[in-house]
């Protein structure tokens, strides 16, 4: 599958996020949010590959608030997607 | 030298605190600032510090861990957040002047509750009858002038129960005396990184129940386009750049506090407080002891004869390091009756042992002889 950028407001929350899909399996990494993808400005996201569905019932199940998730097109530009 | 001043800081610190500052000075950037390596170097130090804090302290998130500079810094931002000018508040007896200061400046109307020493019952008597109508109590765990523990899980049952917020000065107690904000169900608890969580100077935690308002506005690294500071914490009471450093020497003393374990750390203290209470009972100095159960950390004693400045003096000139005067603690100072001529305040870390409180204390007793 295809890189997808779950978003985060805060850098903290980016990186708890991170930390508890990789204790279940799920390769995750903190990076900066692409640009404009994320409409207030500075933000961080976490990047995944697989089990997409799986890492958004992870993240609200603990309640670590994310934003949107987005893809990046042929095109350059960043399409939201669901999980 | 024999330092006996753990309650003022952690002069004496394990190896890998400084080792973990010095890394952390070659090598990494400002979090949350920039995606390259050393400042996501950076900050996943930090977070982890976070982590770790969160672990030891029992909070549901790393996210309710704020890095301040010092626990004065966390406990003006607790206190600006929840008592508003002119409010009634409720603390002990025994409180610091990173209390009493920020209340006196919100003009806050002060009940002060339990001003005996060593005497919980007195305390929780008092904040019983004081709670009703408070907006807000703060509450040292430890007294940093005598060492008195205060029953701080019983006196936050009686917050709740009357639906008062709790902060709690844990600037004595962290590292050392469990503290479990679950079940303390605090709104807030403030500490110092460089007493019993060994890290370095310019360190503090806000451990936070609650969102708080800010004292300091800036950047924060986050949604960088609102003019509002974040809602959210940490982000919110974070602006400006990290002490980055400061925070990886903290991560590295959190490690060695749990690795040693918070109760040994305790026993050990207490241990070297009651040897020097046994090799000073027939010195003629006042002990300020209690009861083993009701003190960590800290020995108060006085002279009828030398005054607690020449005394330190005395001790300082010949190596061993404490502290005299009133310890910033005047409301301590007065309920235990030292308000006029303060004490010498002997205290204790994991650094130290038996054979140098021994020696400690021979140099009090000369010190004392000689008139």
């Amino acid at each position: 599958m295809t890189q997808v950028w779950i978003m985060f407001r805060s850098l903290t929350h980016a990186q708890t996020g991170a930390r508890l899909l990789e204790r279940s399996g799920i390769t995750a990494t903190v990076t900066r949010a692409p640009q404009g993808a994320n409409p207030k400005g500075c933000g961080y996201a976490v990047t995944i590959r697989k089990r997409v569905s799986e890492a958004i019932g992870l993240l609200n199940e603990r309640h670590i608030p994310f934003g949107k998730i987005v893809r990046r097109l042929e095109s350059g530009e960043y399409e939201e997607v669901r999980g | 030298m024999i330092y006996l001043d753990q309650a003022a800081t952690s002069l004496i610190k394990p190896a890998s605190v400084e080792h973990a500052v010095v890394r952390a000075m070659r090598t990494m950037a400002s979090p949350g600032r920039g995606g390259h390596e050393p400042a996501m170097r950076a900050a996943e130090t930090v977070f982890r510090a976070r982590e770790l804090a969160a672990e030891l302290f029992h909070l549901n998130g790393p996210d309710q861990v704020v890095f301040t500079c010092n626990a004065t810094h966390g406990l003006n931002l607790a206190i600006r957040t929840l008592v508003k000018p002119g409010a009634p508040v409720v603390i002990s007896g025994f409180e610091h002047n990173s209390v009493t200061r920020p209340l006196h400046a919100l003009n806050a109307r002060i009940r002060v509750a339990g001003r005996r020493l060593f005497d919980p019952e007195s305390v929780l008597k008092d904040f019983a009858e004081m709670l009703p109508g408070a907006s807000c109590t703060v509450c040292t765990y430890v007294s940093n002038a005598f060492g008195y523990i205060l029953p701080i899980y019983e006196i936050a049952d009686l917050c709740r129960k009357e639906g008062v917020p709790l902060i709690v000065d844990a600037s004595q107690a962290a590292g050392v005396l469990e503290l479990d904000m679950q079940r303390l169900h605090a709104a807030f608890a403030a500490m110092p990184g460089h007493k019993s969580l060994f890290g370095p100077q310019g360190t503090g935690l806000l451990l936070c129940g609650m969102t708080a308002e800010p004292l300091l506005y800036g950047g924060s690294g986050s949604e960088s386009l609102e003019q509002n500071m974040p809602d959210y914490l940490p982000d919110r009471l974070e602006a400006g750049t990290h002490n980055v450093c400061g925070i990886a020497g903290l991560l590295a003393g959190m490690e060695y506090v749990r690795e040693k374990g918070s109760e040994q750390i305790l026993q050990g203290e207490k241990a070297l407080l009651r040897q020097c209470v046994e090799e000073l009972s027939d010195t003629g100095l006042q002990l300020f002891a209690g009861d083993p159960s009701l003190q960590c950390g800290v020995l108060s004693l006085r002279s009828p004869e030398i005054d607690c400045e020449t005394l330190a003096s005395r001790l300082a000139e010949r190596g061993v390091c404490v502290r005299s005067g009133l310890h910033c603690a005047p409301f301590a100072h007065e309920s235990a009756g030292t308000l006029e001529t303060g004490t010498v305040r002997l205290s204790f870390s994991p650094m130290l042992d038996a054979v140098q409180i021994s020696r400690a204390c021979d140099i009090l007793r000369q010190s004392v002889a000689a008139g």
